[in-house]
């Protein structure tokens, strides 16, 4: 049987004998250096060390290999037993952006308007979200977070599950245009409409689309042509959300397309080759991507799979159609990533990747779904994603299995700060295991 | 193009199959099940009884869809089918102690009090979520009215004999009744919030819920005083009254929608005044602060395994909130409430390992034999022992592992769920006049957190869903 | 011709072309050509008394609103107005089981908010089993116009509404005024398993069968207090009194049943459930899935009337000619184990599942069969079907395994029976009411068409209706652009007809005054030419032409009454 982590951690203190008040259970993160020795170190999904040393340095891994040496001034911590794995990353979130899902107050992810490409998401996360470190806890360090309403929502960014400041968790500054493609599926149960209706409206919107992208890319050749001969061309009428769509349409930043039915993801790959954006699209969703995979493959199209434990989109399809998505997506020779799209339960990426490795995707692609793949479809795969020297120290220990249930994360390094792994949860654990008092006071 | 022609070459091998067969055609869908044997011996499996520990290489005799034996190296009795399980584990049939699946209507959401009602005339055998639940290893489901009104409605308990077809085969024989109550945000937002009227707040719900317990102790007391001569006429008919007075007298277990520790010692404190015993915390989010009162009552709390936030009143909750309650001697289980989730409990109560470091068998407890309890169907299923209902379920590895499989899914000895034969489309019926099914959109793509949506239907589209459908949303 | 309701006129499109362009008082629908007698003999025409029961060229007279004789050797009244023709044949007037037809349910009012939505008034919670249908009747509703042409006469009516929406009546489908058309009032108490729309109690199902109960009981509580007051009223204090559960002591008593309609296979199941329960005697209308509850319906003993709608056919969504060779017998290519490994089966997976719905399409069509095979006798309901679908969806079921004599049983003998009338309805017999339908053939045949109705001795005549369109003649003799004049009391009118396509079916447009409106019904048979305008406004119009080379000459009816119109070809299609 497994320690409980807080245990686990509580041992941990004890054995490195380190001074208290940075040992305390409600301390904040602190820096290192740090050294974990003795550890199976998973360096990359490929590759895994057996018994080596892993050196914290700043906010980066200073060295690891089997005969690293350990820096005097370094905290060492004996990973006798334990595997160190790099910190996962969740391709789809809204983490910082909800506080309680009933409350709108709480809520920063949907602008007013369908047209808001201009909103950024990382203006809105709040870094001290009661979410955050409640879903760290499981090895999460690192999300997308992202706007959701109307068909141009924002920019989605790429956040470290640490910091105090939006800036400080912001990572490579890495933001993503989001766009909701037109959608053919039900929204639920009492969409009663007919398929005919169901694609007018999509078609609809999809020439509404289009509408706007003739006119952002016109904004941006107005724009350009202005830039280059500022002084005797005037300044052109300030559109917010075409100022929005302006990095999209140069070829700056990435397209996010949320997409999930197949005619939709299909609809979405035509679109984009029409409109010439192709290769900066990624698509997010794709609950029925396995329908058209060889279309995405073809397309070179990278997808953010997800959530994996979901139910079919069709009550004809096999009932493990979902888990089997991202497996079926990479079978396909598609790049595949996953996402929880969620809030309170990021921490469950772990699991979702689990269920899709089950299900056709194997273990070792799964870890990369959570690591190497997502970093290299962000553009952070130079800084995050695998445990080599020179990248962010954004790391967990587990005793186990990061997939499994029953295993406990016994450490947490995010930017080379060694994390608590108290939250919410453990702290009501722990206040009220053995309540005291119980019946009587 | 090469695709239909394959399929072609296929379809025209099953013609002539058939037609060398003269057997009519009928589709899989239809066939379902109907004469499938209800008497097995699974072999060689890992057998997780739950109650009596784990049996290495463990058979299961099955006769009429009973338990017949358990044990190692059991005798094949002849002309017995087998099932060769080496390797694989078997665990007692999944129980979901909250559910709204499998029937076509959720919350009569215009009264405070509709303890007249009951899902359980209106099941739907037609619902395809039953069979999702079943290659999830679940068998039994208790299909609950909504959470709209303080007193709600009677609730079904079933087994998911997926394949019949008459609502009447699914309720198990002899099982409790069981009746909803709900306290808190949805029955004040509901009323008070949108209609205001009354409840409003917590105070109201309470009141609610007295006012018509002791209504109904006068209802009673007027039939019995009809009876005993006592009165010449028979009190006004009641159908909420008569059930309410069933709960008074202990006939019907009351499961509560529940989720703030305040609101759950309330509803103990009614309890005791009326002398009512039987009582089951659903959600119960914050059971864990109050669970050494939970215990001293003897009230069961069924809950999520990790969901919180989706509403103020599960914000200070955690995922601990199972093992806090085990570990207190509550009788705790893990249900899914979501249409669509009641897939994968067997890693729901996986979770309780990671927050706070349940054993197996008490991991395993909280989806088999604690609800069960709950039910009051603790004689026939939730574990594996002679006796008892066949309801098993076959996985690959261990059933807490994230790498497991369900494989086989047995309801009263009969294969429900098979993970090698059964086609994709397990479908009892289709529209008549389309060609395909309609594209649902997963529940994960917007809408469903939407702030203009109904809140609390966040995670509860299911208890607030039917408020949704009348156009609550709207008010 | 009888005082037919029809010479109000309105020759659809024609009528509104006429207004425009004639001074009023000219109108078609003016001229009234009285009737001479009530009293006509059907001569020489084949006689299907009751299922199976011929007689070939007999004679009918129908005098005074009854079947006066029935046979070879019948005299010939001398007041009767004579139909002779032997392709005719003469069946029993049809009976509808249960239908809205010729009933004006009052609208609720809008907006019926109530104040406590737990305990709305009674109408806003649709609970209104004290109201009659009888007082809601109207005779000049088009739904009768559309189902008297499908052969209807007779017919069990309930109101419209949702859980109690009030007493159903047994009535023709025939009349001058309600009262005309009441053969019993309050014959059953119609109910549904339908919530209030007003989003008030009951507003689910399962709310609707508690508040049933709930009346039920309590019913059965008041009117042993009724009867007790009754016999000793003295000291003791009135019973309370509603005419909502009032309405329940004849069902209670057995003298009423409670008609229900129920489509669905969990509909069929609730009602069945709730009369096991409640124990009251039941109409069961409806049961378009009854091929999936056969069991539970052996069980019981209620009349039931089986819908007369039909599911329309899948339209194909795969672009597969592969699949047109499999549509017609999908069962024998559908694979019932299909499964899709990867995105390259997607389009099989698409054509399999076709085939699924075209196999379950096809079980609604044989359903009618599925029953009679199970020894379920049933009548028809036509609540959900259209008029006009009604003979075809007969055919449907009769090409897919039902006889046709059930099908003519379960339209006349069997409601008869059902509904306690078969002493005045459901037979050709001397002495029954005449209730008749004439047709130029077998009523089940594809090109049969019913060319009179007679509902109580009074009879409709449909013989102006075009026929449905068949083409049999070289078509090119009338492809092409023709000019037309009209000849109508106000003056003549001109427009032109465009006519296109082949063999396999013409296409085309009528245009008068600049009012464009498309064909139905196109027929051609080398020399013949007919076709239908039909209306939005009204009734349609016929017309029916002789082509001679590039002229056509003929008549153009709506409701009998005849205009002539002649035309000439003005071009041809070009070829290529």
């Amino acid at each position: 049987m497994h320690l409980h982590s807080v245990f686990a951690s509580l041992l941990a203190a004890v054995l490195l004998a380190l001074p208290p008040d940075v040992e305390a259970q409600k301390t904040p993160g602190f820096q290192g250096p740090f050294a974990l020795v003795n550890a199976t170190i998973m360096v990359t999904p490929d590759d895994t060390l057996d018994n080596g040393t892993l050196v914290i340095r700043g906010d980066s891994i200073a060295a690891v290999g089997p005969t690293v040496a350990v820096p005097d001034e370094a905290r060492e911590i004996d990973a006798e037993g334990l595997t160190v794995y790099p910190g996962f990353i969740d391709s789809g979130t809204r983490l910082g952006l909800e506080e309680v899902g009933s409350l709108s107050e709480t809520q920063d992810y949907g602008e007013i308007g369908d047209l808001t490409a201009h909103m950024d998401a990382l203006t809105a996360v709040n870094p001290n979200s009661v979410h955050i470190p409640v879903n760290r806890a499981s090895g999460v360090t690192t999300a997308l977070t992202e706007p959701t309403q109307g068909r141009l929502p924002g920019t989605a960014a790429l956040i470290s599950l640490h910091g105090y400041t939006p800036e400080q968790m912001h990572l490579g500054g890495v933001k993503v245009t989001k766009l909701n493609f037109p959608s053919t599926g039900r929204t639920d149960a009492d969409d009663n409409r007919s398929q005919e209706e169901i694609d007018e409206q999509a078609q609809k919107a999809l020439d509404e689309l289009n509408e706007i992208w003739d006119k952002a890319e016109l904004y941006a050749e107005i724009d350009g042509a202005v830039q280059e001969q500022p002084q005797s061309r005037r300044t052109p009428e300030f559109v917010p959300v075409m100022e929005g769509l302006l990095p999209v349409i140069r070829g700056e930043q990435p397209l996010l397309i949320a997409a999930d039915a197949a005619p939709d993801i299909e609809s979405a790959l035509d679109w984009a080759g029409e409109r010439e954006v192709l290769d900066q699209v990624i698509l997010s969703g794709a609950t029925e991507g396995w329908r058209v995979a060889d279309q995405i493959a073809e397309a070179s199209v990278p997808v953010l799979a997800g959530s994996v434990l979901s139910t079919p989109t069709r009550d004809s399809d096999r009932y493990d159609k979902v888990y089997a998505n991202p497996g079926l997506l990479h079978e396909a020779g598609v790049e595949v990533a996953l996402r929880t799209s969620e809030v309170s339960n990021v921490r469950n990426l772990p699991f979702h990747a689990g269920f899709a490795a089950t299900y056709g995707l194997g273990k070792t692609e799964a870890l990369r779904a959570v690591t190497t793949t997502p970093a290299r479809i962000f553009g952070v795969d130079d800084q995050v994603g695998s445990l080599e020297e020179g990248k962010r120290a954004n790391l967990f220990v587990t005793d186990g299995d990061p997939f499994q249930p029953r295993t406990s994360v016994e450490h947490l390094f995010i930017d080379g700060y060694k994390l608590p792994l108290e939250n919410r949860h453990t702290e009501l654990y722990d206040e009220f295991l053995n309540r005291n008092p119980g019946l009587e006071k | 193009m090469t695709a239909s022609l394959l399929l072609r070459s296929r379809l025209l091998a099953v013609a002539l199959v058939l037609a060398l067969l003269l057997v009519p055609p009928a589709d899989a869908q239809d066939m379902l099940r109907a004469d499938a044997p209800d008497d097995w011996l699974i072999q060689n499996a890992t057998v997780l009884t739950v109650t009596n520990g784990t049996i290495e290489n463990g058979d299961v005799l099955v006769r009429d869809g009973v338990i017949e034996e358990v044990g190692q190296d059991l005798t094949v009795p002849s002309g017995l089918e087998t099932y060769d399980a080496g390797d694989q584990y078997v665990m007692p049939g999944i129980i979901d102690a909250h559910q709204h699946i499998a029937i076509s209507d959720v919350n009569e959401a215009t009264n405070p009090v509709t303890a007249e009602v009951g899902v359980g005339d209106v099941i739907d055998p037609y619902d395809i979520s039953m069979y999702r639940g079943l290659a999830g290893g679940l068998t039994t489901i208790h299909t609950m009215h909504g959470s709209a009104n303080p007193i709600g409605g009677r609730n079904e308990t079933m087994k998911l004999r997926y394949g019949e077809t008459d609502p009447d085969a699914f309720p198990i024989e002899g099982a409790p009744r069981t009746l909803k109550f709900a306290l808190g945000e949805n029955p004040t937002g509901v009323y008070g919030e949108r209609r205001n009227m009354q409840p409003g707040t917590r105070m109201g719900v309470e009141q609610v819920i007295r006012e018509a317990l002791a209504e109904a102790e006068r209802y009673r007391d007027a039939k019995q005083a009809y009876q005993n001569g006592e009165r010449d006429r028979p009190p006004e008919h009641s159908e909420r009254m008569e059930v309410l007075a069933d709960v008074l007298a202990g006939d019907i277990i009351v499961q509560t929608h529940s989720y703030r520790a305040d609101e759950i010692l309330m509803v103990m404190n009614v309890f005791k005044d009326f002398g009512i015993d039987d009582l089951v915390f659903q959600h119960v989010n914050e059971g864990f602060k109050v669970a050494p009162e939970l215990a001293e009552f003897g009230a069961g709390a069924s809950v999520f395994s990790d969901w919180w936030a989706y509403k103020f009143e599960v914000y200070y909750s955690t995922a601990y909130n199972a093992a806090i309650l085990t570990e207190n001697g509550v009788n705790t289980s893990i249900n899914t409430d979501i249409p669509g989730q009641q897939r994968d409990l067997y890693h729901q109560a996986a979770k309780t390992q990671r927050y706070g470091d349940l054993s197996d068998d008490e991991a395993l407890a909280l989806i088999t034999i604690n609800p069960a309890r709950q039910l009051g169907i603790e004689d026939r299923v939730g574990s594996i022992e002679e006796g008892k209902d066949a309801d098993l379920a076959v996985f690959s590895e261990h059933p807490l592992s994230i790498y497991t499989q369900p494989l086989r899914t047995y309801v009263d000895g009969v294969v429900r769920f098979d993970h090698e034969d059964d086609p994709d489309d397990m479908r009892l019926r289709v529209d008549p006049e389309g060609t395909a099914p309609p594209v649902k959109k997963p529940a994960h793509a917007g809408g469903a957190h939407h702030p203009h949506c109904l809140e609390g239907a966040v995670l509860h589209a299911t208890e607030e869903g039917l408020s949704l459908k009348n156009g609550l949303h709207n008010h | 011709m009888t005082a037919s309701p029809l010479r109000r006129c309105c020759l659809g499109l024609l009528c509104f072309c006429l207004s425009l362009s004639l001074p009023p008082g000219t109108l078609a629908q003016d001229i009234d050509v009285p009737s001479v007698t009530d009293t006509y003999a059907l001569e020489d025409v084949r006689v299907v008394q009751a299922p199976g029961q011929v007689i070939e060229s007999a004679t009918v007279v129908v005098r005074d609103g009854v079947i006066e004789a029935v046979g070879s050797n019948v005299d010939v009244p001398y007041d009767a107005r004579r139909v002779e023709d032997d392709s005719l044949v003469v069946y029993a007037g049809f009976i509808d089981g249960l239908s809205h037809a010729g009933v004006d349910t009052p609208d609720p009012e809008d907006d019926q908010e109530a104040d406590d939505p737990s305990d709305p008034p009674r109408d806003v919670a649709g609970i209104q089993p004290d109201r009659s249908v009888t007082s809601m009747l109207t005779p000049d509703d088009s739904d009768l116009e559309d189902l008297r042409k499908a052969g209807f006469t007779a017919a069990h009516v309930v109101p419209e509404g949702q859980m109690l929406p009030g007493a159903g009546a047994y009535v023709l489908y025939g009349g001058d005024t309600s009262d005309d058309m009441v053969l019993e009032a309050d014959a059953t108490l119609f109910a549904q398993i339908a919530g209030s729309d007003n989003f008030v109690y009951p507003s689910t199902d399962m709310a609707v069968i508690a508040q049933l109960r709930q009346l039920y009981r309590e019913a059965e509580r008041r009117q042993s207090l009724e009867t007790d007051y009754e016999q000793n009223p003295t000291g003791q204090p009135r019973p309370p009194r509603d005419p909502a559960h009032s309405a329940f002591f004849p069902v209670i008593d057995g003298q009423t049943p409670l008609a229900f309609y129920a489509d669905s296979a969990v509909d069929i199941h609730r009602v069945l459930d709730l009369q096991r329960e409640l124990g009251f005697s039941l109409v069961l209308a409806g049961l378009k899935d009854g091929f999936r509850t056969m069991d539970v319906l052996q069980q019981s003993d209620a009349p039931f009337f089986l819908t007369l709608d039909l599911p329309d056919k899948p339209e194909s969504a795969v672009e597969d000619t592969t699949l047109a060779d499999t549509a017609d017998a999908p069962a024998t290519h559908y694979d019932s184990d299909f499964r899709t490994a990867s995105y390259e089966d997607v389009s099989d997976e698409a054509e399999n599942l076709q085939l699924r719905h075209l196999m379950e399409h096809q079980k609604y069509l044989e359903a009618a069969a599925t029953l009679d095979e199970a020894d379920l006798s049933f009548g028809f309901t036509t609540r959900e079907a259209d008029g006009g679908d009604i003979p075809e969806h007969l055919r449907t079921m009769v090409e897919n395994g039902l006889s046709e004599e059930t099908a003519l049983a379960a339209l006349t003998t069997r409601p008869a029976s059902f509904l306690d009338l078969d002493d005045q309805l459901g037979t050709v017999e001397e002495g029954k009411m005449a209730n008749l339908v004439v047709t130029d053939g077998p009523y089940f045949d594809a090109d049969t068409e019913v060319k009179r109705v007679f509902v109580n001795g009074r009879q409709y005549d449909y013989t102006g209706d075009a026929a449905e369109g068949e083409i049999t003649g070289d078509v090119s003799k009338v492809l092409g652009t023709w000019s037309f004049t009209l000849e109508t009391p106000g003056g003549e009118l001109g427009g032109t007809l465009t006519l296109e396509g082949d063999e396999s079916g013409l296409e085309g447009t009528i245009t008068i005054q600049g009012e464009e409106q498309d064909l139905e019904s196109i027929s051609f048979d080398g020399s013949r030419l007919s076709f239908r305008v039909p209306s939005s406004q009204g009734p349609s119009f016929s017309v029916s032409v002789t082509v001679k080379g590039d002229t056509f000459e003929g008549t153009a009816t709506a409701q009998g009454e005849s205009l002539n119109i002649s035309g000439e070809r003005t071009s041809r299609p070009d070829r290529r």
